[in-house]
């Protein structure tokens, strides 16, 4: 066991396939000299050399595609999109050619990749930083999307899609790349991806979020346990595949599901799994699903970023008026 | 031996803190709890003590830097090694995390602030009982029995898979099978206890018990009607006052009551209905032709009725010493069954402790209560002059379904007739 945060975490789930699997690529913008600009990358170009780890044009369109021509040829690159809102000029090539590569040769090429991206809000940053884009990729056929929200999920998380034979958007919550520190077992081990936690349980309210927002969640949580009120939190860690199974069972038990997530609400991740709910639970539920969320706006700069921002009150409010319905 | 000591978290989950003002040079020689520095956090300004005597070996950062919890922040030379071996010591400490990034500012967690390792793989199943078992229905069932005031979770589906239907909740709510049992068994119904500070929660004595079952029996089963009345009894307290003092002699309390008993017990005589019994499901009357009166007590412990005997056989002297004896038996606790049995008719009278009328409730199975009043001085119309007159004020209970109104007011008349002309007592 050794204490680290997220960032030291998947720099070691890095290291660890970089050591034993020639295939690995890792790089993007500023990931080989400088490590990343959150210093995620930060000592694997020294220690791989610059053919295994290196910096990428700032051209994300390139990143993404070159990352499909060696998926294609063999390799299995782990390509860094510096943030998530940078994302949109690889859009194409990850929604025309990454997800749908098994399907248009018929199963003969597959497109092996990870595309790590910092997600979120909460740092104070500027406009293209702060974005929550899990509902986009979640719509798309071909691609898993996770988020890990813990240290000890992050490493053994990116592993496990390192190693999947799938296009796997990783979702890192930046917000709290140093803000949660955990004992992480050395050496490798994988998560299952499609496979919620169930971090606490409860009898009153099911609450389901993901990345960053677990920790607001367990904030509220703590709260409403004041107010006698108990609450099952599961954290969804894959957006796509999601785990049915995991959200009915608990919804089944409460009769009340909340979804806590950071993206715009219209179409947003709070609707999919809500239906979930009602397809999977709908003789159970005692009140209507219920969705804290972001606008349906771009993301605040600093000054105004808190009003979006989803807070413990914001979630303690709807834990209180769900279980009053 | 050099010792690094970190900076602490003084606070709960404090982070980081600036350092304000150093205390100590290098190579000043410091006790225990002597301050080393003045720290600023977000939640204090505070001296920081020095956990050791020893020589300031080496200080880390300069005053206004910030320094997170945990980190180096002075080293003490305890037996006097080196400085400097002590500064390169120093210098391995591990570099301060920082929020790297070109953008943005990321927290930071404290060194002591660490998340308990995953146990994912190992986990135990928390036994949360969940509360009683939740009903499977439909929002628009749920909502219905909302409405209701119907709790769905009482409610037996009979949808598929055991759901709670609309018409299930509709059904529950009519046939009234979620109110409280009805009360076919007096007495036995049941109310929640409260335990709070607010109410102290006693078990019910027997002797309550009795009571309550007897009262409800008797509201449940007899129907009850009650005749107000008042008597001028000037002519009765003229007696009374008469024979008082010689009586008081003998060591017996002549009361209005001794002559009320007498009184009643002749009346009764003459209506046979008030001093019967229904039995109802045997579709008789019971007419008893023996005259027991109860006479209502109250005591300490509860009320008590014991009973005079043959009262219509006895003179009002000996119903007085009859009253007397019960009166301190019932007081000092010791009435048997026996003086309580067998009772046909009863007299309470409430207004020697206050009330001026009241609507008794029936002994049942007894047909009637006769209830007394306080007596009272009041303007009364004699013989067409205003007057003071003594009032005592009657209330007669009976039980509908054996006596009729008409039956009722003769006998109260009765007994009217007798208090006002005490004399008659004695001419029958």
């Amino acid at each position: 066991m050794k204490i680290m945060n997220m960032v030291n975490a998947i720099n070691d789930a890095l290291d660890i396939k970089l050591g034993e699997d020639k295939n690995v690529v890792v790089y993007g913008e500023d990931v080989g000299v400088e490590g990343g600009v959150f210093r995620v990358t930060e000592g694997l170009q020294q220690k791989y050399g610059v053919e295994r780890v290196f910096d990428s044009p700032l051209a994300e369109s390139g990143l993404v595609g070159t990352a499909v021509g060696m998926a294609v040829a063999g390799l299995r690159p782990v390509i860094e999109m510096q943030f998530c809102g940078f994302v949109y000029p690889g859009f194409n090539q990850i929604i025309s050619h990454a997800s749908r590569m098994r399907n248009r040769s018929r199963g003969l090429y597959e497109t092996p990749m990870v595309i790590r991206m910092p997600y979120g809000g909460g740092i104070n940053a500027l406009e293209h930083h702060s974005e929550s884009m899990e509902a986009i990729f979640g719509h798309i056929p071909g691609l898993k999307v996770v988020a890990p929200s813990t240290p000890h999920d992050a490493k053994g998380m990116l592993i496990s899609a390192i190693e999947s034979n799938d296009t796997i958007l990783f979702m890192e919550p930046k917000r709290i790349y140093r803000a949660i520190k955990q004992e992480v077992a050395e050496g490798k081990f994988t998560i299952p991806l499609g496979k919620a936690n169930v971090v606490s349980q409860g009898t009153d309210v099911t609450i389901v979020a993901f990345g960053a927002m677990i920790r607001e969640v367990q904030k509220a949580i703590v709260m409403a346990k004041e107010s006698g009120i108990s609450v099952e939190l599961i954290d969804l860690r894959s957006i796509y595949p999601i785990d049915r199974e995991t959200i009915a069972k608990s919804v089944k038990k409460t009769g009340r599901i909340i979804t806590v997530t950071e993206g715009p609400r219209s179409f947003g991740l709070g609707s999919e799994i809500s239906q979930i709910a009602i397809e999977e639970a709908f003789l159970h539920l005692e009140a209507p699903p219920a969705r804290v969320s972001g606008f349906d706006t771009i993301v605040p700069l600093p000054r105004g970023e808190h009003h979006y921002m989803q807070d413990p009150y914001k979630i303690l409010y709807e834990i209180e008026r769900i279980v009053k319905y | 031996m050099r010792y690094i000591f970190k900076f602490p978290d003084i606070g709960e989950g404090l982070e980081e803190g600036t350092i304000v003002e150093w205390h100590v040079e290098k190579g000043q020689k410091v006790q225990m709890g002597d301050p080393l520095c003045t720290m600023e956090t977000d939640k204090v300004v505070t001296a920081i003590p020095s956990p050791k005597n020893g020589i300031i070996a080496a200080r880390f950062g300069k005053a206004g830097e910030t320094v997170h919890v945990g980190s180096a922040l002075v080293e003490i030379d305890i037996e006097g090694v080196e400085g400097a071996a002590a500064v390169d010591e120093a210098n391995k400490v591990e570099p301060l995390e920082e929020g790297a990034g070109v953008v943005g500012t990321l927290e930071v967690a404290g060194n002591n602030a660490v998340l308990v390792a995953s146990k994912e793989g190992v986990r135990v199943e928390e036994n949360i009982s969940s509360g009683g078992k939740k009903a499977l229905s439909t929002p628009v069932a749920r909502a219905i029995a909302h409405d209701m005031g119907v709790d769905i979770n009482l409610i037996k589906g009979s949808g598929p898979a055991g759901r709670v239907t609309k018409e299930d909740v509709i059904r529950f709510a009519q046939d009234g099978s979620r109110q409280i049992k009805p009360a076919a068994v007096p007495g036995e119904a049941t109310s929640p206890v409260l335990h709070t500070n607010l109410v102290d929660s006693e078990p019910l004595s027997q002797m309550r018990k009795t009571i309550a079952k007897n009262m409800i029996q008797s509201k449940h089963n007899a129907a009850h009607m009650t005749v107000f009345e008042e008597v001028e009894i000037s002519e009765l307290d003229r007696i009374r006052k008469k024979y008082k003092e010689s009586l008081a002699a003998e060591g017996v309390k002549l009361t209005y009551l001794a002559f009320i008993v007498k009184a009643t017990a002749m009346s009764l005589k003459k209506f046979r209905a008030l001093n019967s019994e229904m039995d109802f499901e045997k579709s008789v009357m019971l007419y008893k032709k023996y005259y027991n009166i109860g006479i209502a007590i109250d005591t300490e412990k509860g009320l008590v009725v014991p009973v005079i005997r043959n009262a219509d056989k006895l003179s009002v002297k000996e119903i007085a010493i009859e009253i007397n004896k019960i009166s301190d038996k019932a007081r000092d606790g010791k009435l048997t069954m026996e003086d309580m049995k067998d009772g046909t008719f009863t007299i309470t009278s409430y207004g020697s402790i206050g009330g001026l009328f009241a609507v008794p409730v029936i002994n049942y199975p007894q047909a009637a209560i006769l209830g007394i009043g306080r007596v009272s001085k009041r303007p009364v119309v004699k013989d067409d002059v205003l007057a003071v007159g003594l009032v005592l004020p009657l209330s007669l209970s009976v039980d509908h379904r054996i006596a009729d109104g008409g039956d009722t007011a003769r006998f109260v008349n009765s007994i009217m007739g007798y208090l006002a002309d005490p004399v008659s007592l004695i001419m029958e």
